[in-house]
């Protein structure tokens, strides 16, 4: 698997295609958007249930993330769980816990958990900036520092050979960079959308998650 | 006939007023021998054929009044049944019979339907949809509990598809509450009669079956056109031969044109229009036009205001237009019973012979037009295997039925294999099925809470709560349809739909063209697109997917036949010949006993070609299992493109062998993982998902958009092929799509009978015979397990070559 380095802010990132970001020189992982306990939330507010595996597919892709990378701290940048109210299934807690206690965790607040179950370990924050870099769930209109975020859950279509090609992506520009979602059973919103369109400059770049690797996708006719 | 019987008042007076003779079948219909339960009659369309299936209800509520529904009728289309309504309300008023008809489809009204509850007709005509809804009411034993006949219209366009498991689950249903109901099937004379009478009959009545079989009127004359331009060697526009095919519109008093998809009718519409200097009113009907549109011309059709309709498969059944004079089909048939039906749909008398002209839109399909011909004169039918039934439209019929009233787990596992599809079904794999719609059948059983069936006492099944049953009503059905988005104009008139896909590939500005008209796309609002009126030049058409029938293969042997036998290429207009010529002398004529496997180099690839004629869906799943055995030698596979005749892989490294790649063992060994991730599997687990309930289409509040729905179970597919491999929706899925390999036995049969079946030539360049294919590629996607990182790979490779011409740039500038 090749690595995904790329320059943000003057320091040096690597965008992983599980979705995560790791900053080096922080031993810092960043991950968004994780919608712990989703397909219970789903089953229980509209009968549909899907397989029941998506908290332990998310917390097994974060658990080799980790393995991957020299990392002390982890990042949550918001929507870790789905809906408050819904815990998760034992064995699902009991691998979080431990990664609670082997790292230090940051969990910053998002719009779907503005309070975390289970009672897990580290430090609630609405945002919390590191090295001049301002981490908080939801881009803000005007920031002041450089910041880092998710929320979007952001996909891009890529037309290669006649084919649509749809996927996560990272997209930043020199001011700003979100993440894709992390969680496994996450939708998107692609990043030709308003909503995310309107928050880049031009000037931007967006690296698409591939099964093994991330690659740059050029941001001119995009669909 | 001897001892014929006769009809007796006032049908028989009636029948003279209208100055007709009953036919033999209408009068055998109406005996009911001791020794038959259920009927199947088989005969040419429009000819009288439904009010046979209804004389016998007619004749037995004359006799005696009856306070209780009497007779169902179950039709494939909606239009149709309300227009046997209106055709059955004549006989019925013109004699004055005290008996009532009520129509109920998607389209009645709640408040009809409540009525008809309270007050239940003797005649109600449905769909098998409706009836399902129907069936899933508390009410439904006490409405159904006096059933006499049930009459299945059109009976050979629903079985063997979902819609048939669904409707032979309802059946068996009835079953349970009218248990001596009279089933008559109603079929054109396509078909395989012998099937039709094993699935009409519940299991255990088999014999019980009479199978009635009108005389057959006389034939059709049918001819290939006879165009001053040859037809193209590949693409499927049909453009050529539209000169020729204005003069016969001109020549008839109507002319019904069919084609085989939706694109194909709107590019044909559009160009027959701008051949129409008389401005001839010609119409254009298919399914993605809204319900107004296709109305307004069905019934301009029905008054004979129209020279001639274009139409697909929307036209194929139902609605009788007498003054029809000539069939035009467009493309290729595909299958004999399909183009009997078509042609059948001309001089809608059963004295009259039937008139129709086959326009084959490249050159493989003009050997298939061919061969239909000749398949028609000599009377062959089409090879049609029997599926057992769908295992999603079970897991939905238990929800349904769940809804109506509890249930004992063995009664109704007995009432399920009962119907014809399911006689197989075990008892293990009912309880699998069951588990699975009361909680999704997880090893992990992290559902229990919140159930949508629950055992109620030891044995004893039945629905949690209310709300529950709403939302299951709400997505009664087993046809999926790719996602769409409503097409509507500013002020919200509804114009069709198109799929999302297309909208997705639009900017605003693009113009393209739906219903004939041409449309500027605006935005998309609200889950539909905004479009205006536009003048636009070379419009974009709409691609729908599926309605890509694949070739039924009792056909493709007369193809393949007619193409190994020069002899009889002197029926084939020259163009073809010539074809067919050039590639007996330049390569070499797929025998009837042989597999054909060309190789060459085109433009710095190498291409190999295989003529299997073992039609679409199994070109394709060979084509799947080719590509992996090409990755698997590392001959770097790039893509494959399939038509129903033959098949071509190409890839980076010469293909010296061939006969490797065949090597069934080896074909077969790895390809589950490799399958897996095929997109035709997601496809199938998506409408899967979707009919079985794991997925819902609609909710009490909000649609869920079809986006959602795709990007959902894609994921949900991984995730259950990761975490529970052998979970029923997953067996379900490579079950059904893999049915493609049902045709691939015969393949593997010329395989097996000789390692040496299969006939190698290395060319140097592209054979006459691998042309139509060769120009495919790029137009049809490309498929393949793991093509998506393969391209996106080759975008790593251009974006590091820009890169580098960027700073070699940059590095001249500073110089």
């Amino acid at each position: 698997m090749k690595q995904f380095d790329f320059e943000f802010c003057g320091s040096r990132f690597i965008a992983d295609p599980s979705g995560g970001l790791i900053w080096p020189n922080q031993k810092l992982a960043v991950v968004s958007d994780l919608h712990l306990g989703k397909s219970r939330a789903i089953a229980k507010h509209t009968n549909q249930f899907l397989p029941p595996y998506d908290t332990t597919a998310t917390l097994s892709k974060l658990v080799l993330l980790l393995e991957n990378f020299e990392v002390r701290k982890i990042l949550s940048l918001g929507d870790s769980f789905h809906h408050h109210n819904v815990g998760l299934l034992a064995s699902d807690i009991k691998v979080l816990k431990r990664l609670t206690l082997n790292y230090e965790w940051l969990w910053i607040i998002g719009n779907h958990d503005p309070s975390l179950p289970h009672r897990l370990k580290g430090r609630y924050l609405d945002e919390v900036s590191i090295d001049n870099i301002t981490f908080r769930h939801r881009a803000s209109l005007a920031p002041k520092n450089p910041e880092i975020s998710g929320h979007f859950h952001p996909v891009v279509n890529v037309r290669l050979a006649g084919r649509r090609i749809k996927g996560r992506c990272f997209i930043h520009d020199k001011e700003r960079l979100i993440l894709p979602a992390f969680g496994s059973y996450t939708g998107g919103l692609n990043v030709i959308n308003k909503e995310v369109a309107s928050l880049f400059l031009a000037q931007k770049k967006i690296y698409i998650c591939g099964k093994k690797q991330v690659y740059e996708v050029p941001t001119t006719n995009l669909i | 006939m001897q001892n014929k019987c006769e009809l007796d008042l006032p049908f028989s007076t009636w029948f003279k007023k209208k100055g007709w003779e009953p036919y033999d079948y209408q009068l055998e219909l109406i005996k009911r021998p001791a020794q038959f339960s259920h009927d199947v009659l088989i005969a040419p369309t429009g000819g009288g054929k439904t009010l046979a299936g209804f004389l016998p209800s007619l004749i037995d509520l004359l006799k005696s009044p009856y306070p209780e529904l009497h007779t169902i009728y179950i039709s494939p289309l909606k239009a149709l049944a309300e227009d046997v309504a209106r055709n059955l309300t004549i006989p019925i008023e013109e004699m004055n019979l005290r008996i009532n008809v009520d129509v109920r489809t998607g389209d009645t009204s709640n408040h009809r339907k409540r009525a008809q509850m309270k007050t239940p007709p003797q005649i109600l005509l449905t769909t098998p949809e409706s009836f399902a809804l129907l069936l899933s009411y508390p009410e439904a034993k006490t409405l159904m509990s006096f059933i006499n006949t049930v009459i299945i219209d059109e009976i050979h366009a629903i079985i063997n598809s979902k819609r048939g498991d669904q409707l032979s689950l309802c059946l068996a249903r009835l079953q349970k509450f009218s248990p001596s109901a009279r089933r008559i099937g109603l079929s054109a004379t396509v078909s395989d009669t012998d099937h039709i009478s094993k699935w009409i009959a519940p299991a255990d009545q088999q014999k019980l079956v009479r199978t009635i079989t009108a005389t057959p009127g006389p034939p059709s004359e049918i001819s290939i056109v006879k165009a001053k331009r040859p037809p193209p060697w590949s693409g499927h526009s049909g453009q050529y031969a539209l000169p020729e095919l204005m003069e016969e519109i001109k020549k008839n008093k109507t002319t019904l044109i069919f084609v085989n998809t939706r694109a194909q009718a709107e590019i044909i519409f559009q160009s027959l229009w701008e051949l129409n200097d008389e401005c001839l009113p010609i119409g254009l009907h298919h399914g993605s036009l809204s319900v107004s549109q296709r109305t307004k011309i069905e019934n301009a059709m029905a008054k004979g205001d129209l020279k001639a309709i274009i139409a697909t498969s929307s036209l194929d059944l139902g609605v009788d237009w007498s003054s029809v004079q000539l069939v035009v089909q467009i493309g290729a048939p595909k299958g004999i019973s399909r183009l009997i039906q078509r042609v059948g749909r001309s001089n809608h008398v059963l004295s009259a012979s039937s008139r129709a002209i086959l326009i084959p839109t490249n050159l493989f399909e003009v050997i298939e037009c061919q061969a239909a011909i000749e398949a028609i004169i000599e009377g062959d039918i089409d090879d049609i295997s029997m599926n057992p039934g769908a295992i999603d439209v079970l897991a939905q019929h238990l929800l349904l039925m769940a809804c109506s009233q509890d249930f004992q787990f063995n009664s109704m596992h007995q009432e399920v294999s009962s119907s014809f599809p399911y006689r197989n079904l075990d008892q293990d794999e009912f309880k699998e099925l069951l588990n699975y719609a009361s909680n999704g059948g997880y090893v992990l059983q992290s559902y229990e809470q919140w159930r949508k069936i629950d055992q109620k006492k030891p044995g004893i099944y039945g629905i949690t709560s209310k709300s529950i049953s709403r939302k299951i009503r709400m997505n009664v059905g087993t046809i999926v349809e790719a996602e769409t988005l409503r097409v509507k104009k500013k002020r919200g008139e509804y114009v069709g739909t198109v799929e999302e896909q297309f909208i997705q590939s639009l900017s605003p500005g693009d113009t393209f063209i739906l219903g004939g008209k041409v449309w500027s796309f605006v935005r998309i609002k609200d889950l539909s697109a905004e479009v205006t009126s536009a003048e636009g030049k070379d419009p974009k058409v709409p691609i729908y997917a599926g309605g890509k029938l694949p070739l039924n293969s009792s056909l493709a042997r007369r193809v393949r036949k007619i193409i190994s036998d020069p002899v009889s290429w002197n029926k084939l207009p020259n163009s073809c010949r010539e074809w067919l010529e050039l590639q007996k002398k330049a390569a070499h004529l797929p025998k009837n006993n042989e597999l054909l496997v060309e190789t060459f180099p085109r433009a710095g690839k190498w291409y190999m070609v295989t003529y299997s004629f073992a039609g679409r869906n199994a070109n394709q799943t060979l084509g799947l299992l080719l590509t992996k055995q090409m990755e698997f030698i590392g001959l770097a596979p790039l893509g494959f493109v399939v038509n129903d005749y033959a098949l071509t892989c190409w890839g980076l490294r010469p293909i010296k062998k061939p006969e490797v790649l065949f090597n069934q063992d080896a074909l077969y060994d790895g390809v589950d993982p490799w399958l897996g991730d095929s997109s035709l599997l997601k496809r199938t687990f998506r409408q899967i998902a979707i009919v079985s309930g794991l997925i819902q289409r609609r909710f009490p509040t909000k649609n869920k958009t079809g986006k959602q729905i795709t990007f959902n179970s894609d994921i949900i597919y991984d995730t259950l092929r990761k975490y529970e491999p052998n979970h029923i929706l997953l067996k379900a899925t490579r079950n059904e799509a893999l049915r493609g390999l049902a045709d691939l036995s015969r393949i593997e049969q010329l395989l097996e009978l000789n390692g040496s079946n299969i006939r190698h030539i290395q060319y140097d360049r592209t054979t006459p015979l691998a042309v139509p294919l060769i120009l495919e590629v790029g137009k049809e996607p490309v498929y393949g397990g793991h093509a998506e990182e393969l391209l996106l790979q080759s975008l790593a490779y251009e974006l590091f070559d820009e890169a580098k011409v960027v700073n070699k740039l940059k590095k001249n500038e500073t110089i």
